[in-house]
């Protein structure tokens, strides 16, 4: 029986014209995995709120929701609470109590369960999902992907029919991120729990679904089983959903789409392999040679004409005595002009990296060297004028009523002469002209980002240090980035990025290293990086790496 | 942890650290207190070997010394007068008074520093949750916001610090940058706490009367201690209202008397309850471990 049944649903926040949500007709039926995707703003948020009643948006609602038969905002409210259950995008702060332990019994405990029935539910839950090494632990001792885990193990001490997941992953890293929607297909495939998701990270959650539904603007794009939805997007190429499509989708119907039928329309790595084993695709591509010959000294080498304008000798760090070292040894040259990614998994010490070169921390050992000059007992100030650090979270960078004033103030700060030009000149490089009125809190996640980017390059530095600009981007603000940065780099900045991305990496960087165990274990130029990976490598590059050698991303192929 | 003496039922361990608390301001005798003060110096070293006394252990020294200078000083009760300070009378009796206030602060202390470590938020929300289940909530709750503050402050901080900004910053500059910090700690605070709202309100806060979770089981050896905590805890205090360990210092000091009665037996008893109990399990895997 259909779980929910929405005819023509519209929805405008309230005291706004316009609709947020338009039309929506949708059918869930019970362990259906559903995929909401669409650029930022598209109602995505919206439509998942508005199918649990304690979360509903104030506003104007139309057309008809029915669950399990009976209309929505006629569900009591206790069945709502334990039966339609929602995780939210930040893994922080939806997290109510102090220790995991708590935070699992929270849900029950408001619902007035007894103790007994609480902690034989908790020794269920805490089995099927894993977290018994950290029960008793204080949750902010937990990485990122812990703490995701243990929001959607807190929901499912209710046993839900249903569950909503906003963004889940938009904040974890690739590895976290694989793990929990591994997770959520195994509630959806051994509980039937129902499940809805709104997602950026398409590449993975694709081969999971059996229904996805487009959104544009509030209106349904495209609907359907997730090989029709591929296909149909196909036949309108020019639709920026092209973007949101799984990496191998999306090569094998730009290679030959009128061949492909519905059915072999490969979503994973291992499906490309047997449609390719099929169509017997040889090696058409060339890579270019000049980049393919020339190989290391990138890190310890002692030739190359152009001096480093930074370069980091034997960083050795810990954050206190008995700590492990984050950097061990650690060696990084950085040219002028450079784009240079350093790829790593998480704890792995890449935020430590830009901090030790920021002089925000100080390493035990070791040097920086700034156009060949040590940075000792380094200046803060000074550093800041010729290194902009762009943090993770943009949010921090925002005290202001509006994002001018915020501009405004901190041309203030660094006391320009040339302050209107060069804020002029920043608005436009980001083209953030029409949020200029709005408060900082207000606007998009990638938006935000932009202006947290505008704001650190008004000091003007020469070298840009990058803290994983792409995560909880959406593929097309991740294209507007790059859009950017490559303006950046034309212009002259040298950028450092720390990244979890190697999809963005692969495509857009200069040179690429890999930092492992406190140390840069591989650097090289992305395509020899990348082709002599095997696990930590592009998705294309797994999927036809032996039968095209060289290609690592779409571009490559779409090159023959 | 939760061995040794922090196994016991809240309850109990709650009940030890009121009366040991209480103890100290009914006795004013030398031995009583040195006691007190010896058993609370003990039990802190077994529950965490002795690391938050260490840690504070210079403020309790100079409070203990500004007290045993200052009563003296300015108190010129008593009769033996041993010197004269500024033409004030310094006497033996407010010496010694002195010596017997700083034994009983130190005391007490002590006692709430081992308190902290046994009572955790969790077991003393555990023995009020029934009684006052939001206020219970509410406090779990601000408890975890001044840690988390705190971190967020961090974070904040060292990004101001790295976008930087004039090199020379006069003191008017820093206290506003200081102002703009908070001011981004709150935004950003209140933009969380709303996300927090409504993951609770997602999840039935509100619907109902909550229930605890927690559960410590009273179990048989819990009321054997309880009754011997009582009776010992009971008798000690009792005691120091018949006049018991009373000791007179104005106007001048009185006799010692016998020290060993029946009730500073008692005391010694309820003092030890924690240190024997703690004691046994360290025994115990002491020796468990020799064996292997």
């Amino acid at each position: 029986m259909a779980l929910y049944q929405i005819q023509n649903l519209s929805f405008a926040y309230a005291q706004r014209q316009e609709n947020v949500l338009q039309e929506i007709c949708l059918q869930i039926d019970e362990g259906d995995f559903l995929l909401v995707c669409g650029p930022t703003g598209s109602g995505k948020t919206t439509l998942l709120r508005l199918l649990k009643p304690e979360v509903q948006p104030a506003g104007e609602q139309s057309g008809s929701l029915l669950y399990d038969g009976n209309l929505l905002k006629d569900l009591e409210g206790r069945k709502g609470a334990e039966e339609i259950a929602m995780v939210f995008q930040s893994p922080d702060d939806q997290i109510v109590m102090d220790t995991v332990w708590q935070e699992l019994a929270f849900a029950m405990e408001n619902l007035g369960y007894s103790p007994q029935t609480i902690q034989r539910r908790m020794g269920e839950v805490v089995n099927y999902f894993g977290i018994e090494s950290y029960l008793h632990k204080p949750v902010f001792q937990l990485s990122g992907g812990q703490k995701q885990l243990l929001n959607l193990a807190s929901v499912m001490m209710l046993r839900p029919k249903v569950l909503l997941l906003d963004e889940p992953t938009a904040q974890l890293d690739p590895v976290a991120a694989r793990e929990f929607l591994q997770t959520v297909h195994r509630v959806n495939q051994e509980l039937s729990t129902t499940v809805i998701i709104s997602e950026h990270r398409l590449e993975e959650v694709f081969p999971l679904v059996n229904g996805v539904l487009m959104l544009s603007h509030g209106k349904t794009a495209y609907q359907g089983p997730p090989r029709k939805v591929i296909r149909q997007v196909w036949s309108r190429q020019k639709d920026c959903f092209w973007h949101y499509l799984p990496a191998v989708s999306r090569l094998c119907l730009s290679l030959n789409g009128n061949d492909v039928n519905e059915e072999s329309l490969p979503l994973t790595v291992r499906e490309t392999r047997v449609w390719a084993e099929e169509k017997k695709l040889k090696k058409k591509v060339s890579t270019p040679v000049g980049e393919w010959e020339q190989k290391k000294e990138l890190v310890s080498g002692k030739t190359g004409s152009s001096p480093d304008l930074l370069a980091c000798r034997d960083l050795y760090f810990q954050y206190g005595k008995d700590q492990p070292l984050v950097l061990k040894k650690l060696s990084l040259r950085l040219k002028k002009g450079d784009f240079f990614a350093v790829l790593g998994g998480n704890g792995s010490g890449k935020t430590t990296l830009l901090k030790a070169i920021t002089g925000l921390l100080k390493p035990q050992r070791g040097s920086v060297l700034w156009q060949g000059q040590k940075l000792k007992n380094p200046d803060l100030s000074e550093i800041s004028s010729r290194m902009g650090y762009l943090a993770q979270n943009p949010t921090l960078y925002f005290s202001c009523d509006t994002v001018e004033g915020q501009l405004a103030k901190r041309a203030e700060e660094l006391s320009l002469e040339v302050k209107g030009e060069r804020m002029e000149q920043a608005i436009d490089l980001f083209g953030i002209r029409e949020i200029l009125s709005k408060h900082p809190y207000d606007i998009s996640g990638g938006q935000q980002q932009k202006v947290a980017l505008a704001l650190v390059l008004l000091s003007d530095p020469e070298l840009l240090l990058l803290d994983e600009p792409t995560k909880g981007l959406d593929p097309l603000w991740k294209l507007q980035l790059a859009e950017m940065l490559s303006k950046l780099l034309e212009q002259g900045s040298t950028i450092l990025m720390v990244s979890h991305d190697l999809e963005f990496t692969a495509r857009y960087a200069g040179k690429c290293a890999l930092l492992f165990d406190g140390q840069i274990v591989a650097a090289d130029y992305p395509r020899n990086f990348f082709c002599d990976n095997y696990f930590y490598t592009t998705v294309i590059q797994r999927a036809l790496g032996d039968r095209l050698p060289g290609v690592i991303g779409l571009e490559d192929v779409n090159l023959c | 942890m939760s061995s040794g003496f922090s196994s016991l039922h809240p309850a109990l361990t709650f009940t030890y650290f009121v009366v040991i608390i209480v103890l100290p301001m009914l006795f004013m005798h030398p031995v009583y207190l040195s006691s007190i003060l010896l058993a609370t110096v003990i039990l802190n070293i077994l529950l965490d070997k002795g690391e938050g006394l260490l840690k504070n252990i210079k403020f309790y020294l100079l409070m203990a010394g500004v007290i045993m200078v200052f009563n003296p000083l300015f108190n010129q009760q008593g009769s033996t007068t041993l010197f004269y300070f500024r033409d004030r009378p310094v006497t033996l009796e407010a010496s010694l008074y002195g010596v017997l206030f700083a034994l009983l602060m130190l005391s007490i202390l002590l006692a709430f520093l081992a308190y902290t470590r046994v009572v955790t938020a969790n077991r003393f929300l555990f023995l009020f949750a029934s009684a006052a289940p939001k206020t219970a909530f509410n406090i779990t709750v601000v408890l975890r916001f001044i840690p988390l503050m705190k971190r967020r402050l961090q974070e904040i901080t060292s990004v101001q610090q790295a976008i930087g900004g004039k090199p020379s910053k006069s003191t008017s500059q820093k206290a506003r940058e200081g102002m703009e910090i908070l001011n981004i700690l709150v935004t950003w605070s209140l933009e969380a706490a709303l996300q927090t709202a409504i993951s609770m309100r997602a999840r039935g806060y509100g619907l109902g009367k909550r229930s605890s979770a927690v559960i410590y089981p009273f179990e048989n050896r819990d009321f054997y201690w309880l009754v011997f905590l009582c009776l010992t805890g009971g008798a000690s205090m009792l005691g120091a209202f018949l006049g018991h360990g009373q000791y007179q210092v104005y106007p001048s000091l009185g006799s010692f008397g016998p020290v060993i009665s029946w009730h500073y037996l008692t005391v010694l008893l309820f003092l030890a309850t924690p240190i024997y109990i703690e004691g046994k399990e360290l025994l115990q895997w002491h020796f468990i471990r020799s064996k292997i």
